[in-house]
């Protein structure tokens, strides 16, 4: 099969299952060939579903002869991060107490997306329990550190490692990755995918691991903002199995919002003029000349000043701590792969409730701040990170950030995390031949918007397009 | 002489004990630096973490009748 095929989007690939110029069998045969091989040479792999996936896709092809189409992902080959109950099957969440577990019960997603006739083959890595103990290394992980398939001595980032890397390698059609706070979008941008987080409540988290109730997300990885739409339409929807399920559907349908010159989109000439590393600049001050093209308004905006990393960090380490208190308290904690994140864990417990409350007080002020800040633009536009993705070696607490920079927007992924808001990851451009990528941030259960204006960007670019070297 | 022949198998083995012997030399660095602290050290970066947070949070004022983000429903 031509190589091209592995790196093509979910429109191409199913129009040409539909046409029947390619086999489901075929397709799912050469992604699980790679998944296989490519996937632990960036420990990328969790486990892989040879058998089921190929017979899967037998009846898609069945189905596809008969012309019973299901839509865009039918016979589409897809990867879930390992913290996604496939039952039956080890559901690892990463970590080595739990490499043993079994579930009887798939996650509500992954039972949707078979409905779709889309395939699983095969679970990917992540950072071990989502790294929700604070990890000091990318090597906090059952499968090892994730290896960025541009350059194999960079991080893919994480929690969704496994999922960042499988997409940007071609080992997989599109996987689903998790957010707490930032970990759809670093692992997007780190490996040049399109990643969507979604709005608080749209998605289901049945079956899926906790790392914070108020916080946890599931979402798409893709190689554009069009399967981003695909794959959402497919998994979001109320579900009684999930207590934060806000209740609501999404249809993709980003042809029915407003014209580009009626969106507002609010930055901070900071983050492109200042606060970005500096071998990122010209990439993104390209990018943001490519945005200004779009027809939309962009103008100046300053996200509300709260200490934002100080919320979700006390929100995150209480939370956590309490749902993994018997990890903690039986000492199978310290089997974890980072030291720092076992006693992370630990410390979790320890905080009084006051501050946790504090910090949940001030979420509901963040949540006002931003819904007065969105009446004044529609969209959110920031660096998606910083600089390039980061020596796998390096320890990740490293840098303390100077107290005299501006602010910017650097804050943007743990502030739309607190406030619940869907953010999207697009890839816009390669610095020392590693991805860049741009966040666009919105009000709640504006995912549509962001995906058409995602998809704008990316018809006058071709960043989502560019491939790793081989 | 015959030359030996080389298959996509033996390339695909070559390639895979590459990344063997990579790998294991990053996990040795990684495994060199963490032994620079110990676990009482980490415990207590994670509890200067934790204290850090709670003071940036008592500067925040909070209104008196602003309650937690989170909703209790009656079932």
């Amino acid at each position: 099969m031509a190589d091209d095929l592995v790196f093509a989007t979910i429109a191409e690939l199913n129009a040409k299952l539909k046409k029947r110029e390619l086999s489901a069998v075929e397709l799912t045969k050469t992604y699980l060939d790679r998944l296989e091989s490519l996937g632990p040479q960036h420990n990328a792999l969790a486990l892989a579903f040879r058998k089921g996936a190929l017979k899967k896709a037998k009846y898609v092809d069945a189905d596809i002869k008969i012309e019973r189409f299901r839509g865009p992902l039918q016979g589409i080959p897809f990867g879930a991060k390992d913290l996604l109950a496939v039952a039956g099957n080890p559901t690892t969440w990463g970590a080595k107490p739990f490499a043993t577990q079994v579930f009887d019960e798939s996650a509500t997603i992954i039972k949707k997306l078979d409905k779709t006739g889309a395939i699983l083959i095969g679970k990917l890595a992540m950072v071990e329990l989502a790294g929700g103990g604070g990890y000091r290394y990318p090597s906090a992980s059952l499968t090892g550190p994730g290896l960025n398939p541009w350059d194999k001595s960079r991080w893919t980032g994480g929690s969704s490692s496994g999922s960042g890397a499988a997409v940007a390698a071609g080992m997989v059609g599109f996987a689903l990755g998790s957010e707490t706070s930032g970990s759809i979008l670093t692992p997007s941008a780190y490996c040049g995918v399109t990643g969507l987080r979604p709005t608080y409540g749209l998605v289901s988290r049945a079956g899926a691991m906790a790392l914070s109730w108020t916080l946890d997300k599931i979402g798409p990885m893709c190689r554009s903002a069009q399967d981003c739409g695909f794959v959402l339409d497919a998994i979001a929807g109320g579900d009684a199995n999930d207590p934060g399920s806000a209740g609501k559907s999404f249809y993709y349908a980003p042809q029915y919002q407003r014209d580009f010159k009626e969106i507002r989109i609010g930055f901070a000439p900071a983050d492109f003029d200042v606060l970005v590393d500096s071998a990122t600049r010209t990439a993104f001050n390209a990018a943001l000349t490519v945005v200004n093209s779009l027809g939309t308004k962009t103008q100046e905006a300053a996200l509300p000043d709260f200490p934002y990393q100080a919320i979700t960090g006390t929100i995150i380490a209480c939370e956590a701590a309490s749902i993994f208190e018997q990890l903690i308290t039986s000492g199978r904690v310290d089997e974890l792969a980072d030291q720092r994140q076992a006693q992370g864990l630990k410390a979790g417990l320890e905080i009084p409730a006051k501050d946790y409350l504090k910090a949940m007080r001030i979420r509901t002020l963040v949540q006002a701040a931003f819904q007065k800040l969105f009446s004044d633009v529609d969209i959110l536009l920031a660096p998606a990170r910083y600089t390039i993705a980061t020596k796998v070696t390096d320890p990740l607490d490293r840098n303390s950030p100077d107290p005299n920079r501006p602010k910017g927007m650097m804050g943007l992924i743990a502030a739309g995390n607190l406030a619940g808001l869907p953010a999207l990851s697009l890839p816009c451009g390669l610095a020392d031949g590693l991805p860049i990528a741009l966040q666009l941030v919105g009000r709640p259960w504006s995912e549509n918007l962001l995906l058409k204006v995602g998809a704008e960007f990316q018809s006058r670019t071709d960043w989502h397009r560019r491939r790793p070297p081989a | 002489m015959t030359q030996p022949r080389l298959t996509r198998r033996n390339l695909f083995g070559a390639a895979a004990a590459a990344v063997a012997a990579a790998t294991p030399s990053q996990a040795q660095a990684q495994a060199q630096a963490q032994t620079t602290t110990s676990k009482d050290d980490d415990l207590k970066s994670a509890r200067d973490s934790i204290a850090n947070n709670a003071a940036q949070l008592t500067k925040v004022d909070v209104p008196i009748a602003t309650e937690p983000a989170f909703i209790f429903r009656a079932l």
